[in-house]
């Protein structure tokens, strides 16, 4: 099936003060049409940052997007001058955030701030796009849209302020969705309400979703495929059910392991040990784990694996798991 | 015994207009009972805004409770003067959620770890901060450190090496580790469980992470705006719960199995305000099997099995 998004060894680094924060080196995804990629990893690993290169949004200076290609609906987003680009965020790819509170503008209604998004990337008038604006603030469920439309964020639940976000994200129906943790800041049952109209919603325009998470739960119940990011690199890759079936890398194991849920009452959990590197410290010209990688071997520590297809779209970097494909 | 919390209320007024008048009050916690016996883990779950961090925050006495009982080791403390309170605190003691914001920018690591030994004049020594730092797995040099320079999981280790400076005996441990990253997670847990046993502490631990108060607490409360839903010994909570609250709350858990999508279930309707909540079941408004009676009266608590209540008319 055709790719709505093809990242190639993108590398985003921040030059700073102290250093190159090398935040995404050399990542390369894909999603297809209407597939659901969910992107893992835990804070500090570069997922935020890969998404944030697909749009352009990262902040420059510091940061820069030093290399790779990026590949959006048919366009080279990274050859695009930035009003070109402004046309393409919210149009081709549109993105919600971790926090609904912030990333909506306290000084408007939400009606307006739905409106504003379907009036800058079409011609239609005011009466024509506040009733697109309706139409969507009901499909995410919000209740008493007509209402609702005339108060501003701080009005809402934290849980509405998602819905209204998606219904802004959706409402231009986009090829692609990028949604940065969006229900990390949410409750459990209001997350379920939020994955549930993802899916619907996912169903109903089409659109493709770049899920970005540290919550496997979530991607579980939501993703086709799936990203295992650690220290900028994406380590591992395959289908869901394969990831969570036979994942290979050390890294995944350890994030599976050391989930509360698997282990009995009294039982010790498992542990990484260490801690994640700040993207100042990421290591090269090795795994990028070793030092934390119970398997490392001398081979980890001298050179880096690539990325090693096994078989069906499941591909590991590791020199112990998978040397050289099976 | 060692702690025993009954029918503890703490309502915050709403002050509205110019002249600040109050104009409600927020039943934060409204009628919760609980108890914790010497060794034990208590899990108190529910979602942000139920209530569950005031109830922590009133059994250290951080905040002085509306009504209500606070019984450690026999001893009421809900009422007592600050100066008797002194002695308590050596005995309980309070990790935080926020491992950024709960140490003091600064103070160096042994003058934050120093501090609580020498208000109650106990031993605050150089060997002593080292032994605390090697019981969390710190390095000596590390007190000679300011916080910033710690991550998340080792600024949660001070934390902890904070609370036990005073060679405490009970821990309410607030979201200890939802704000850490999940291998993180893990050592902090595993962590608290050498504790506990090395040092037979009690802990209430508040949180709202299901899984992770399922491998930790002996006995889960489940709150909901104020109110105890639920309580039962952890596995038979998770084997039968009781409450359509307790109920949607699991069934809004993603399962680990892809293979397994249970397609969530999502509940409907909003939230009360706790400002005045409404009379009877304060679940009412997004209960899937709710009935006339939900929304009148007081709901009591229903003995379910030994040790296991619910407070729900389905039971009655």
């Amino acid at each position: 099936m055709e790719e709505v998004l093809t990242i190639e060894t993108l590398r985003t680094h921040f030059y700073t003060d102290e250093g190159i924060a090398r935040a995404v080196d050399g990542v390369s995804l894909s999603i297809k049409k209407k597939g659901t990629l969910g992107l893992v990893g835990e804070s500090g690993c570069g997922k935020s940052m890969t998404a944030l290169s697909v749009l352009r949004l990262v902040p420059t200076p510091p940061g820069r997007i030093v290399a790779g290609r990026i590949r959006l609906a048919g366009r080279e987003v990274l050859t695009l001058s930035e009003i070109e680009m402004r046309a393409i965020r919210g149009r081709l790819a549109s993105m919600i955030f971790q926090e609904p509170m912030t990333s909506l503008n306290p000084v408007f209604t939400i009606g307006n701030q739905v409106v504003e998004a379907v009036r800058i990337h079409t011609d239609m008038g005011m009466s024509e796009a506040r009733l697109v604006a309706l139409d969507y603030l009901e499909k995410v469920g919000i209740p008493a849209a007509r209402e609702r439309m005339d108060e501003y964020p701080h009005q809402l639940s934290g849980g509405m302020k998602q819905r209204v976000m998606i219904a802004m994200a959706l409402c231009l129906k986009p090829p692609l969705l990028i949604a940065d943790e969006p229900t990390t800041a949410l409750d459990v049952t209001i997350q379920a309400g939020i994955l549930r109209l993802m899916k619907d919603m996912q169903e109903e325009t089409g659109t493709a979703i770049l899920l970005i998470t540290h919550d496997l739960g979530v991607i579980a119940e939501m993703a086709d495929e799936v990203a295992v990011m650690y220290a900028g690199k994406v380590v591992e890759r395959g289908a869901c059910e394969t990831i969570f079936s036979s994942f290979l890398h050390p890294y995944t194991e350890g994030l599976f392991r050391s989930l509360p849920g698997r282990a009995g009452k009294g039982e010790k959990l498992y542990t990484i040990a260490g801690t994640v590197p700040s993207a100042l410290h990421f290591l090269t010209d090795c795994c990028r784990f070793n030092p934390r990688c119970p398997l490392a071997i001398e081979r980890c520590r001298v050179e880096e694996p690539p990325l090693v297809d096994v078989g069906g779209g499941h591909a590991a970097a590791c020199w112990v798991r998978a040397p050289g494909g099976i | 015994m060692m702690l025993e919390v009954k029918d503890l209320r703490m309502y915050f007024p709403v002050k509205r207009g110019f002249f600040r008048r109050t104009a409600g009050y927020v039943e934060a916690v409204d009628g919760v009972s609980l108890s914790v016996d010497a060794g034990e883990t208590v899990g108190l779950v529910g979602e942000s805004g139920c209530g569950k961090t005031t109830v922590g925050k009133c059994v250290v006495r951080l905040l002085k409770p509306t009504g209500g009982s606070i019984l450690f080791d026999d001893r009421d403390i809900a009422s007592i003067a600050p100066k008797e309170l002194k002695a308590y605190r050596r005995r309980m003691q309070m990790v935080f959620q926020d491992p950024f914001g709960s140490l003091n920018p600064r103070m160096t690591v042994s003058d934050i770890l120093a501090e609580g030994p020498t208000i109650m004049g106990e031993d605050a020594s150089d060997d002593r901060i080292a032994e605390l730092l090697d019981t969390v797995g710190l390095p000596k040099e590390a007190g000679t450190r300011y916080p910033h320079e710690f991550s998340g999981g080792q600024r949660q280790r001070i934390g902890i090496a904070r609370a036990l400076s005073v060679r405490p005996s009970f821990l309410v441990c607030d979201e200890p580790v939802s704000a850490l990253d999940v291998s993180i997670q893990a050592q902090i847990i595993n962590l608290l469980e050498d504790l506990q046993a090395r040092f037979s502490l009690s802990y209430l631990f508040v949180a709202h992470d299901l899984s992770v108060v399922r491998h930790i607490a002996d006995k889960i409360s489940v709150m909901y705006i104020g109110h105890i839903m639920e309580e039962a010994p952890t596995e038979e909570l998770f084997a039968n719960p009781c409450h359509p609250y307790t109920q949607a709350l699991f069934a809004s858990i993603p399962s680990l199995d892809p293979k397994k999508r249970r397609g969530l279930k999502a509940l409907s309707g909003d939230p009360p305000s706790p400002v005045d909540p409404p009379p009877g079941c304060r679940f009412a408004s997004r209960c899937p099997r709710v009935m006339e009676k939900c929304r009148e009266g007081v709901i009591n608590h229903v003995k379910i099995s030994e040790g296991h209540y619910a407070r729900c008319v389905l039971y009655y």
